[in-house]
């Protein structure tokens, strides 16, 4: 038996009066949505942690620019040397020509401020176990496809919530917080050079060492200013050959190797890390020809860290890279005759992150991931065979 | 007659499946959910362990033997309590049987129960000694960072997936890191607010710590003189000095965190915990599966 449909007829006004009822709801809906961009109970997305403010900008007038004609300048601090028009930004989005004047934008406004354990960089040949006052403004000259920190080293200052600290206020800062280390880390110190040479030199005066972490993708002139007062680079040495860097990183090697072979000749302490990223590095003719120049170039006694990719920012489409690939990696390198090789982002149990005496092979400093759990080098030497242990051992 | 014969078969049958089965002899009874989650509980904080370890298959291998040739010896060790146990009940029976007449038992009735208690001793201390052994003989295969993490482990049902902490199995964050989130957000509480909550928050910020430590401990005035002085200097920080100063400061908070009084003690003895993570019965389990599906690849 068919079941009787009653079907309901709709005047067109009706249709127009509830579709116009829909529409105005929808957009109030969006509206309020808008207000409340974030669900009940969360932050509001424009509200920042006490003492950062967004957007905050210090400037000072950059170093290592020449003026030219027509008001342009040309950046003379990285290997990019742009030549930037008024009201334009270079490469790096953190330095301005305003009017024919270069100015940096990123002096004494770092969007972090955390205390790290030197071993998380990592620098594992300076004092075992101390705590770094680490700081970064925004901004990178490079864009590496694979960076951790690309939300503050791929922004600009206005986009990042920024402490206010000028270099005395650094200083100040990790004096007072009984920090004896200040470094710069996570997004390029190359970028905000003014803020890295100023607080170095007061950090001098004051007792204080300080550390960088960086790309080295930067002139050699700022480059020997700067080690006149930095205590020790970390440096990324992220590959061999231009293909690579050019492919991921949107550099050239050239200026890289140039860089690490300044610090060699200016006897200022750095080390190494090399990051493998499957499919891009990770083949052993590459890892070879890396080692092979680190020797030639570098030495034997400079710390190599071989560290596992994960994936990250335009690479997530990238498996990790394999503990086997940094195992075969160091064990390459160990062969080729380097003598402190490590690994990075490896399980807790593996000892990769340990030192253990060229000489005598034994265990001298052992590292649980970031955790020092003992340090036997005593005066910088190895305490069994009285080997000398290259770095900073205060 | 046949069909006479087939109904009695049939009743016959009929009835010995009627009769429920009586559980065998050696039969357990079935465990109740408390045993069966213990059970799993402990095969689940062995495997963290062992997972976390990355034992290659010859550390696998020499565990294994070391978990077998110690389940074999207690083993023996629980007969001969059992024995031990089953020869003291007849002494002990007397003993009851005399107190029930309000006598007391006599010298000799005494000696006996002295020497029937104090047999299961001796044979537990020196069972301590052998399971030292067997804890020392399983360390020497591995490595010194593995046996740090076993110093480090906390045994949990979900390792936290962190990279940062190196235990493994440990409670999520680290303990200094969270007691720096609290003080971030006591820091926000405002000026007017935190004036006249400043009681009531330090009361609940004590009864926290002591709920943390099993009401084992009790903070003093004293104590919640130093907190409440704590949170005074932490709420006058600059932004970037809390920032640069938070750890230290919220190391400081960390009343009675003395490892010598921590619960745990007895679970730091490392020969306590390699026996009883890696020696046991559950790691002999996780042993044998994963070497079988290495054996089977």
């Amino acid at each position: 038996m068919k079941q009787k449909t009653q079907s309901k007829k709709i005047s067109r006004r009706r249709f127009l009066e509830t579709a116009a009822k829909a529409a105005v709801v929808a957009s109030a809906g969006a509206a309020f949505g808008g207000i409340c961009r974030v669900p009940f109970g969360e932050r509001r997305a424009e509200a920042a942690p006490a003492g950062q403010t967004k957007g905050y900008i210090a400037t000072r007038e950059a170093m290592y620019y020449q003026k030219l004609d027509q008001r342009k300048v040309k950046c003379k601090l990285c290997p990019r040397g742009c030549v930037v028009g008024s009201n334009e930004r270079g490469y790096c989005g953190v330095r301005e020509n305003r009017n024919g004047t270069y100015y940096t934008l990123v002096y004494g406004n770092p969007c972090t401020i955390n205390v790290d354990p030197l071993e998380k960089k990592p620098i594992l040949h300076m004092n075992p176990g101390t705590r770094a006052l680490s700081v970064a403004t925004a901004g990178c000259n490079l864009n590496c496809k694979y960076c951790q920190n690309w939300q503050m080293a791929q922004s600009r200052p206005e986009e990042t919530r920024n402490y206010e600290l000028p270099p005395s206020g650094l200083v100040a800062s990790a004096k007072a917080a009984g920090r004896k280390l200040i470094a710069f880390d996570f997004t390029e110190p190359v970028v905000f050079y003014e803020y890295v040479i100023d607080t170095a030199k007061l950090a001098r005066k004051a007792g204080l060492k300080l550390a960088v972490c960086t790309a080295a993708y930067i002139e050699p002139e700022p480059l020997v200013e700067l080690c006149k007062f930095v205590d020790m680079f970390k440096v990324d040495l992220k590959g061999i050959d231009d293909e690579f860097y050019d492919d991921v990183c949107a550099g050239r090697v050239g200026p890289v190797k140039l860089a690490i072979q300044i610090l060699k000749r200016e006897g200022v302490w750095f080390e190494l890390v090399n990051l493998i990223v499957p499919t891009k590095n990770d083949q052993d003719s590459q890892i070879e020809a890396l080692v092979k120049w680190v020797k030639e170039k570098v030495g034997t006694q400079v710390p190599l860290t071989f560290s596992r990719f994960e994936p990250m920012y335009q690479y997530k489409n990238l498996p990790p890279t394999s503990v086997e690939t940094v195992e075969r990696a160091r064990s390459i390198a160990v062969q080729r005759g380097l003598k402190y090789v490590y690994l990075g982002n490896v399980p807790a149990s593996s000892t990769g992150r340990n030192t253990y005496c060229p000489k005598c092979g034994k265990l001298l400093v052992q590292r649980l991931i970031y955790d020092v759990k003992q340090n036997k080098i005593s005066k910088g030497k190895c305490p069994y065979c009285e080997a000398k242990i290259p770095g900073i051992w205060d | 007659m046949k069909a006479r014969f087939a109904v009695i078969t049939c009743l016959v049958a009929v009835g010995a499946l009627a009769v429920p089965q009586a559980p065998a002899f050696s039969e357990e009874a079935p465990k109740g959910p408390l045993a069966v989650n213990a059970e799993v509980k402990a095969d689940i904080h062995a495997l963290n362990l062992i997972n976390g370890l990355d034992l290659t298959d010859e550390q696998s291998r020499a565990l294994l033997d070391s978990a077998r040739d110690f389940q074999a010896k207690r083993h023996e060790l629980e007969q001969r309590l059992l024995r031990a146990e089953t020869e003291a009940t007849p002494v002990l029976e007397d003993v009851r049987a005399i107190l029930m007449t309000g006598d007391f038992p006599d010298q000799e009735l005494e000696h006996q129960v002295g020497r029937h208690t104090g047999a299961p001793r001796e044979m537990l201390l020196a069972f301590d000694k052998e399971r030292v052994a067997f804890a020392n003989q399983a360390v020497g295969a591995l490595t010194p960072n593995q046996i740090a993490l076993i110093d480090e482990y906390k045994p949990c049902v979900i390792v936290p997936k962190t990279r940062d902490t190196s235990r493994i199995g440990a409670p999520a964050g680290g303990n200094a890191a969270r007691v720096a989130g609290h003080l971030a957000r006591i820091r926000e509480v405002p000026d007017r607010m935190y004036a006249a909550k400043e009681r009531e928050i330090v009361d609940r910020m004590a009864e926290g710590i002591e709920k943390h430590h099993h009401n084992r401990i009790k903070v003093t005035d004293k104590d919640k003189a130093a907190l409440a002085a704590l949170l005074d200097r932490s709420r006058s920080l600059s932004a970037v000095d809390f920032e640069a100063q938070k750890l230290d400061l919220a190391r400081e908070m960390m009343l009675y965190e003395d490892p010598d009084q921590e619960i745990y003690r007895n679970e730091r003895n490392r020969a306590n915990r390699v026996c009883r993570f890696l020696l046991s019965d559950s790691a002999i389990k996780a042993y044998e599966a994963r070497l079988a599906a290495q054996a089977g690849s």
